[in-house]
């Protein structure tokens, strides 16, 4: 019995020490490592790719974009090279005899609804505000895609910055709030245990 | 007495010793935290059109430099001044006195210090790398544990050196010195031969040096460059990396073949 209090117990402070690290690591701030910003007009039944990058797991992208109208901004998992080669193949005929049919929101919904995967997040924006924030699983190319599903024009604003974590801080900080109470939880008999050991060994000296 | 149970008092007496609190809980926390610390994509996204699968054996690489020398730290406590102090103190002979066989006194000890050090090491290190990069990591478990397999077989090689002078000098501490000598000269050899076999374009040199670091062949398997221009010197295939990697522990398991021969047949107390 003794020693499986002792075993627990030993358990329980594995927990706590893993949990003041990963609780430590969440408490290191994140440094910019990349920024961007642009504004445009968007046509009507058109998409706009504001940026693409590679990030890997250690990075996060955060973006915001504004807008005085309906606006979907997704999120793509593909480089923008991928989308336009995809594009070329489906509708050989298109994209460079008539420029701005290429930007046609009918090549960007098909290439979705085949690569349906490849959509990482999708927000829509309606007269204002909206955030997105993403972190990959493995080393990705990320597009931004800026899509005007209206007919008429709307004006966007988009900012966005790559910030460098040593690991996903929602990640880290779930585990440190498991593993800590749990961890402590697991301690107290053992505690207790060394507690009245030495009071007993006290009381005989 | 139930059979078994010696085995388990002296395993559980060897643990009581070599993860006194908080020995154990300081070694967790710095794996864990040296994991997040270390872990980088820098090698992987340097080297033009690396694979996932590069990119996993590259981020399991990145942080296995310092955790790997921390464990053998801990190695080397445990076998060199835990298992060299009960010799030294004749706490082995009480040991010897169980109804137990020597070999499984030996594994007892050797389970604890060598045993429960691996279990902590890959218990913290390869769930933090899958927080880190869960697609990465799942995806390419198996190159995962190659690298350690790879990186590990010379650490648990020098292990069973060390053990074997322990049981033959009886002395921890003369065993603890002679230990850390030879990680370092086990360490400056193979950077010598590495940088031997870049100079001399040998690629007999960087097989050699695969047998005792299968790291080696399992990096150039994956295309990392120690040195411009190495790519030209050799290029393994799997089952070559394979091979290396199944002759370092064939090595390692001689090595300690010969602790356990020596612990049942010579040693005496």
């Amino acid at each position: 019995m003794n020693r499986w209090i002792v075993l627990l117990g030993r358990g329980g402070t594995i927990l706590i020490a893993i949990g003041c690290a990963s609780l430590l690591v969440s408490l290191i701030p994140s440094a910019k490592v990349g920024s961007f910003s642009g504004s445009g007009v968007a046509t009507g039944k058109t998409w706009y790719w504001p940026y693409e990058h590679v990030l890997t797991p250690q990075q996060c992208l955060s973006v915001s974009i504004s807008a005085n109208g309906t606006l979907k901004a997704y999120l793509l998992e593909v480089s923008f090279q991928t989308i336009y080669n995809w594009i070329k193949e489906t509708h050989p005929q298109s994209p460079g005899s008539e420029p701005f049919q290429y930007w046609n929101e009918t090549y960007l919904i098909e290439f979705m609804t085949a690569n349906s995967q490849t959509v990482a997040i999708q927000k829509e924006i309606i007269d204002g505000e909206a955030s997105l924030e993403y972190t990959p699983t493995k080393i990705t190319n990320i597009t931004l895609v800026v899509h005007n599903p209206n007919p008429s024009f709307v004006k966007y604003n988009c900012e966005g910055s790559v910030l460098l974590t040593m690991a996903p801080k929602i990640t880290v900080q779930t585990l440190s709030q498991t593993t800590i109470p749990l961890g402590f939880f697991l301690t107290i008999p053992w505690i207790i245990n060394t507690y009245k050991m030495r009071k007993e060994k006290q009381t005989q000296h | 007495m139930k059979r078994g149970k010696p085995f388990l008092e002296v395993f559980a007496s060897a643990v009581h010793e070599d993860y006194r609190f908080p020995i154990l809980e300081i070694f967790v926390f710095f794996y864990a935290l040296g994991t997040f610390a270390l872990a980088s994509f820098g090698s992987a996204l340097s080297t033009m059109g690396a694979s996932e699968e590069a990119v996993a054996y590259s981020l399991a690489s990145s942080v296995l430099g310092t955790p790997l020398f921390v464990f053998l730290i801990l190695i080397i406590k445990n076998l060199a001044y835990g298992l060299g102090s009960d010799i030294e103190k004749g706490v082995i002979q009480t040991y010897l006195s169980y109804p137990l066989k020597r070999s499984r006194i030996l594994s007892a000890k050797l389970l604890s210090a060598i045993g429960l050090s691996l279990l902590i090491l890959l218990g913290i290190q390869i769930p933090a790398l899958y927080l880190l990069a869960p697609g990465i990591v799942a995806s390419h478990f198996g190159a995962v544990l190659l690298t350690y397999a790879a990186n590990l077989s010379p650490i648990l090689f020098i292990s069973g050196i060390m053990l074997l002078v322990t049981l033959i000098v009886r002395r921890g501490g003369l065993a603890l010195v002679f230990g850390i000598i030879l990680y370092f000269a086990f360490s400056i050899v193979s950077s010598m031969l590495m940088f031997t076999a870049f100079a001399t374009k040998s690629s007999t040199i960087l097989q050699i040096l695969s047998v005792f670091y299968p790291s080696t062949a399992l990096s150039r398997y994956y295309g990392m460059q120690f040195y411009p221009g190495i790519e030209e010197v050799w290029v393994p295939t799997f089952q070559e990396v394979a091979l290396y990697i199944g002759a370092s522990y064939l090595i390692t398991i001689f090595t300690f073949a010969i602790a356990y021969i020596y612990f049942c047949r010579r040693f005496s107390v």
